[in-house]
């Protein structure tokens, strides 16, 4: 794997990547936060755990305004580097692609999401339940919350 | 068409933080497919942490896990010194790694006790677990509590540890360090030990990267991988230390770096012991007034790999989303890839070799028939047969 300039890579990957990057933000202690087309989701992991050889920690699926927003988190364990891509997925089509055929990594976590969120992986080899028995009704997902009751003021 | 016998371990497995099952598809010994179903027990903690102010989340992530309660607050407290951007103090940094280096001596001493009884070697399993009490008096003496040390807080750590304590801390740590020599002896040497783990449940380098591993288990196929080193925190940059791996992919190899690795924490904690006594006395924490929206990645190495904390704020005073990984999570996948062709005798040790985590101390297993139903054997009888194959190998030699 070729060393990577971290001061220049935001800039490198806006090269690489130009139309699918929606947004881009560099915190503190090399953490960078990206925000992609979710069409382009496959494309850019594949990028970074085939060529530049990150490793896949977890994703984080989450509420958002309109829908729900996923954060795939990957590290760069020669340099402690880690590269967050976000993607958001809309409430009304509630779906993304599987990246669990591409790293087992991914497998049961997008089975975590989906069973928590109602997030559906396209093409994931064994989407089933993975903490409740399977007893949950179709539409039951504890965490998902409808995006008007998304306010912090309406949790108590 | 051959029969295939299912060996379920669980519903109530002691392997990870709640309980599990595993079933085991059998061709007469040999393991030929794994299935697991998880969330016995699941409690809900991220979603429990988000009615939580930033504080209290520290006391419900220490109850994620018993063995290593504060892996999961280092994590958490990374993440949230990311977001709120605050600096800790050095004396801090020591204290918070004396804990988190004690914590891996005592997990992995009680790891090599289980392994050891699993193998039929009881002697291991008494002296390990002999020798964790001595690391469990340091946490007494140190924090007040043998396990959830409660010592961490946003911006540094809630106890100091006195100078006038460093010295009987370091005559402990002087005790502990010749009985983890006699245990390395004990264990590299035994002919009998090496048949039963070496080439047994081989993890190549590419199932561990595709798996995405993490800790001993990624270290001992020959990746060194290790957050204490790649993403430095606290004070390990501050002291000379190394990151153990061996390139024999089996059991062996992880026990290995498991018992390399304490040897390693004992250096640690010296090193971090004589330069917290040139700190300042009671200089343990910067204080925290507000915590920004934003987002903060925290990641420790805990006794069993990465853990990873994810928190999400929104400028209240209770995370807007907390994300918690385990390394267990990422583990116990690999079992896969370990178990299969392997035989029954073999899966106990396979499946405890990656360290799950056994919080719940009870077993239950049975084996039954495919088709008629009918018991053959339960979790004991597993075990009887581990040991069985220990005390056959000994008679041949």
């Amino acid at each position: 794997m070729a060393a990577v300039n971290y001061e220049i890579f935001p800039d490198i990957l806006k090269l690489n990547f130009n139309s699918d990057i929606l947004g881009l933000m560099v915190l503190q202690r090399k953490r960078l936060v990206v925000q992609i087309r979710k069409e382009a989701l496959l494309e850019i992991a594949n990028y970074f755990l085939d060529e530049l050889k990150y490793r896949f920690i977890i994703a984080s699926g989450m509420n958002a305004d309109h829908g729900y927003d996923i954060i795939y988190h990957f590290s760069d364990d020669s340099t402690g580097y880690m590269v967050n891509l976000m993607v958001n997925i809309d409430e009304k089509q509630p779906e993304v692609e599987s990246m669990a055929n591409m790293i087992s990594a991914a497998n049961w976590i997008e089975r975590e999401m989906h069973e928590l969120l109602g997030i559906k992986f396209i093409n994931h080899p064994n989407l089933t339940s993975l903490i409740s028995d399977g007893n949950w009704e179709e539409t039951e997902h504890p965490y998902a919350r409808p995006s008007r009751d998304n306010k912090k003021s309406s949790r108590t | 068409m051959s029969i295939k016998t299912v060996i379920p371990i669980g519903p109530y497995h002691p392997l990870q933080e709640e309980p599990e099952l595993f079933k085991l598809y059998c061709e007469g010994e040999i393991v030929r497919d794994i299935e697991w179903e998880t969330g016995y027990n699941h409690r809900g903690i991220e979603k429990i942490n988000e009615s939580k102010t930033f504080d209290q989340v520290f006391f419900v992530v220490e109850r994620i896990c018993g063995i290593c309660s504060t892996s999961h607050p280092f994590a958490y407290a990374n993440a949230m010194e990311e977001v709120a951007r605050v600096e800790v103090p050095d004396r801090a940094k020591f204290i918070r790694t004396i804990i988190g280096e004690l914590e891996r001596i005592h997990s992995h001493l009680l790891w090599l006790g289980l392994a050891g009884h699993f193998l039929g070697y009881n002697t291991v399993f008494m002296w390990a677990w002999k020798y964790r009490e001595m690391v469990l008096d340091i946490f007494e003496k140190t924090t007040g509590n043998r396990n959830n040390y409660a010592m961490f807080r946003i911006g540094g750590v809630r106890r100091d540890i006195p100078n006038i304590h460093i010295n009987d801390i370091k005559k402990m740590l002087d005790a502990i360090k010749p009985k983890l020599n006699l245990l390395l002896g004990a264990i590299m040497d035994d002919p009998v030990i090496h048949l039963r783990t070496k080439k047994v449940g081989i993890l190549t380098k590419e199932d561990i990267i595709d798996y995405g591993a993490v800790g001993p288990t990624a270290r001992a196929s020959g990746i060194a991988i290790d957050v204490r080193h790649d993403d430095p925190y606290a004070a390990y940059p501050l002291v000379n230390w190394k990151v153990i791996t061996s390139d024999g992919c089996d059991v062996f190899a992880k026990t290995e770096v498991r018992i390399l690795e304490m040897l390693e924490s004992v250096s640690i904690i010296d090193q971090c012991l004589d330069k917290m006594s040139h700190t300042r006395e009671g200089s343990i924490y910067n204080p925290v007034k507000e915590i920004p929206a934003g987002f903060g990645f925290g990641r420790a190495e805990a006794p069993r790999g990465e853990v990873f904390h994810f928190v999400k704020t929104d400028g209240s005073n209770s995370p807007a989303r907390h994300k918690v990984r385990a390394p267990s999570y990422v583990n116990i996948a690999t079992f896969k890839k370990s178990c299969i062709g392997q035989t029954i005798s073999d899966a106990t040790i396979i499946l405890a070799a990656v360290d799950p985590c056994y919080c719940c101390t009870e077993r239950m297993a049975f084996a039954y028939d495919y088709y008629s139903g009918k018991q053959i054997m339960n979790g004991l009888d597993l075990i009887r047969i581990s040991q069985q194959k220990t005390n056959d190998l000994k008679m041949k030699m």
